[in-house]
């Protein structure tokens, strides 16, 4: 019974310090992706859209990739892309080309989960492009006459929502070009905080619909 | 597959899901074969319950931090409800049935009267069902979840034998001397504990079965009580993380999948118990 | 000075009485014999010798070294235990519980103590066993096994041989007799008034009228003789 209760803890012990150890969600390796990808091509998100290096020859291998065959990109790309680059680019300036958080990946129990991490801790995921799908949702503030869009997700009981906002580019004129309330739409943004007297929002910028 | 699981590991939340989870698991199975024994199975939704009334009145008072309002009006119903031992049985059910549905009630209305959220039904439901709460843990929650939990383990390892006494036969145990009144305190406070946190993991609702079914498998393949309390533990772990990892893969409410994985499992047990013959040794 | 005696004791529920003016001592290698009719408090008098229910009225004192923690009982089985998962060394090794204090763990002395016990019993072959298989007489047999651990001076036991066939019923006694010989007194309810007074020293009846005293004065008491009426019983040795 003792020895039984001392493994059992010790068991408990290390499983803890495993769990709680600092992962640096903003973790850059390209080993990460090899594991992952198994590719000698690597997608470089530039404020012009992106390129397709080839990882040993660092030549452009074709520059209008379509976005879908990156679809399962990690958060680490990002990184790698603003090491080369090293450029500062301002969220609301970079292209939403290539995905950063894929959310259509995830379970729905999962998206909810880090919709809910995205609201709590927005610094984790400032300038990242985040990809979604969920029903659409339009509401009018009167007090600060502006529209607001958003992207609904439910969680897995359907009794709780929530969403993020998203301000599509100008690309698209309202009211033709936006879809109807309720609608499921897919839409991809660059991550960013804003603020709207005391209150902090978080929303997606140059975003699309997909 | 695994793949995924690997993926989604990656991400904080989900490891803060797992520890929190296994540990509750772990926890209230220890506890459950006690209150199994002690014909208090339904003590767990009778202080949720409590403890989801505490809550409507923490979220009313705003409250930054609501554990210090929950926690302590918890171990006081469980006290008042636990402590009075085998004696209290007769009064037990229709006590725990009254506390249990009058938090209930009282908690909801006071959340509509004073609607303090703009998402009350959600919220609510939220902790009735559990449906990501465990997935949406800050790092403060996810350390007290493991301080209180590695003092449970530990309670129960110290006082497993007095426990075990006064389960088996309070009379006995108080007539030779055991203060079996102090050792039903304590396990009251250990058991509200407990069931705050599994709030967290299953939802208010749900608690009872966190509870129950890790005692009633074991009880169903074992014979003596050491055996059973640690089957029984290991149980609830495994069903745990087997019901986390299919809610997070599948997308479905982690609260109910882990109480699902519970039941299949359970059956399981029985009919191994009944193949071998009646009980294995 | 005797282990036990009490004076002008009065018991009952809610301050309801249902018995009183008992008076009574147990002394070392004492068998004292508690009867009497359902209701006459026989039960409750036991619960509140061991301190599980408060007297009405009246004194209990403790003598000779008898500490709280001294004391053997055997209660009545209980509902809980019917179904418990439990092994037969792990109850009888709660008895130990009595001496073990703050301590968490049962020493080597304490397991050595029990596994005496359930030798004295004969019950060694069924230690790993689980109680709740066990036939009735066994598991009273276990139950004593873990009285015995907490006690060398006395045991109380309440009615011990009630639903054991006859032969399990014979058993018991000579178990109980042969404890009582190697001087632990003992104090028992029993409903079976032939045998009980077949093996006691003294007797307490319970009821309207109380009695206490030596086997021999109470067989010459009215309400000796009167109690056997009632029963048919017949001949005492």
């Amino acid at each position: 019974m003792k020895r039984a209760m001392i493994l059992m803890l010790t068991m408990t012990m290390s499983l803890l310090t495993w769990g709680c150890a600092e992962t640096p969600d903003n973790s850059a390796s390209s080993d990460n992706l090899d594991a992952l990808y198994g590719s000698s091509q690597i997608a470089v998100v530039t404020p012009e859209g992106y390129n397709v290096y080839d990882k040993e020859t660092g030549e452009i291998i074709n520059d209008d990739a379509e976005s879908e065959e990156y679809a399962e990109a990690d958060e680490s790309i990002s990184e790698q892309s603003a090491d080369l680059m090293g450029d500062g680019t301002p969220a609301f300036a970079r292209s939403t080309d290539g995905v950063d958080v894929d959310l259509t990946a995830l379970s729905s129990t999962m998206v909810y989960s880090q919709v809910y991490n995205m609201m709590v801790t927005p610094e984790n995921f400032t300038g990242k492009v985040v990809k979604m799908q969920g029903s659409y949702s339009c509401f009018y503030d009167s007090t600060t006459g502006n529209y607001y869009y958003a992207c609904i997700i439910q969680d897995a009981t359907a009794c709780c929502s929530q969403g993020i906002e998203f301000i599509l580019t100008d690309d698209y004129k309202y009211p033709q070009d936006y879809p109807t309330d309720g609608d499921i739409i897919t839409v991809q943004g660059v991550f960013d905080t804003y603020y709207e007297g005391e209150n902090m929002y978080c929303t997606l910028r140059n975003a699309k619909l997909l | 597959m695994i793949v995924k699981l690997f993926m989604y590991l990656e991400y904080p939340f989900v490891r803060y899901a797992i520890i929190v989870g296994v540990l509750i698991a772990l926890c209230s199975s220890l506890l459950g074969v006690t209150l199994v024994l002690k014909r208090f199975s339904y003590i767990g939704d009778g202080l949720s319950h409590v403890a989801f009334g505490a809550m409507a009145i923490a979220t009313v008072l705003k409250l930054t931090n609501q554990m210090v309002l929950i926690l302590p009006v918890t171990i006081l119903c469980a006290v008042v409800l636990l402590r009075t031992g085998q004696n209290a049985k007769i009064k037990g059910d229709a006590a725990i049935a009254m506390i249990s549905v009058g938090a209930l009630a009282f908690g909801y209305m006071l959340m509509n009267v004073f609607s303090t959220s703009s998402n009350l039904t959600g919220d609510v439901c939220s902790t009735l069902f559990g449906s990501t709460s465990i997935l949406t843990l800050t790092k403060w929650e996810v350390w007290l979840c493991i301080a209180l939990s590695v003092v449970v383990v530990i309670t129960f390892a110290l006082l497993y034998n007095k426990i075990f006494a006064v389960t088996f036969d309070e009379d006995f145990a108080k007539a030779v001397g055991t203060n079996a009144d102090a050792y039903n305190l304590v396990i009251a406070v250990v058991i509200a504990v407990i069931i705050v946190l599994a709030m967290n993991l299953v939802g208010s609702l749900l608690i009872s079965a966190l509870v129950i079914f890790p005692a009633l498998s074991a009880m169903r393949l074992f014979n003596s009580f050491r055996k059973v309390t640690l089957f029984s533990a290991a149980f609830s772990v495994v069903c745990a993380l087997l019901g986390l990892f299919i809610s997070i893969l599948w997308g479905t409410p982690v609260g109910s999948t882990i109480v699902t994985v519970d039941v299949f499992a359970f059956f399981l047990c029985w009919m191994v118990g009944a193949c071998l013959g009646g009980i294995k040794r | 000075m005797a282990l036990i005696t009490v004076k002008e004791l009065s018991l009952g529920y809610d301050n309801i009485e249902i018995a009183n003016n008992i008076n009574f001592s147990v002394s070392q290698g004492d068998y004292l014999c508690i009867v009497g009719e359902n209701g006459s408090g026989k039960t409750t008098l036991m619960k509140t010798l061991l301190g599980l229910k408060d007297p009405l009225r009246g004194q209990i004192l403790t003598g000779d070294g008898l500490m709280k923690n001294g004391i053997g009982y055997l209660p009545q089985h209980t509902d809980v235990q019917k179904d418990f998962p439990a092994s037969v060394k792990e109850i009888v090794l709660s008895g130990c519980q009595s001496h073990c204090g703050f301590k968490p763990f049962y020493s080597r002395k304490d397991k050595e103590l029990a596994n005496e016990n359930m030798e004295k019993m004969g019950i060694t072959h069924l230690k790993g066993r689980s109680y709740r298989q066990l036939s009735g007489g066994q598991q009273q047999r276990i139950l004593l096994a873990r009285a015995l651990c907490a006690t060398r001076k006395i045991l109380l036991l309440d009615e011990p041989v009630s639903g054991l066939d006859p032969e399990a019923t014979y058993e018991m006694y000579r178990l109980i007799e042969k404890l009582n010989k190697e001087n632990v007194a003992v104090i028992m309810i029993s409903h079976d008034i032939d045998s009980a007074l077949a093996y006691a020293t003294h007797v307490l009846h319970m009821g309207s009228d109380v009695f206490f005293g030596t086997r021999a004065e109470y067989l010459e008491s009215r309400l000796g003789k009167r109690y056997l009426e009632t029963l048919g019983g017949g001949e005492i040795a």
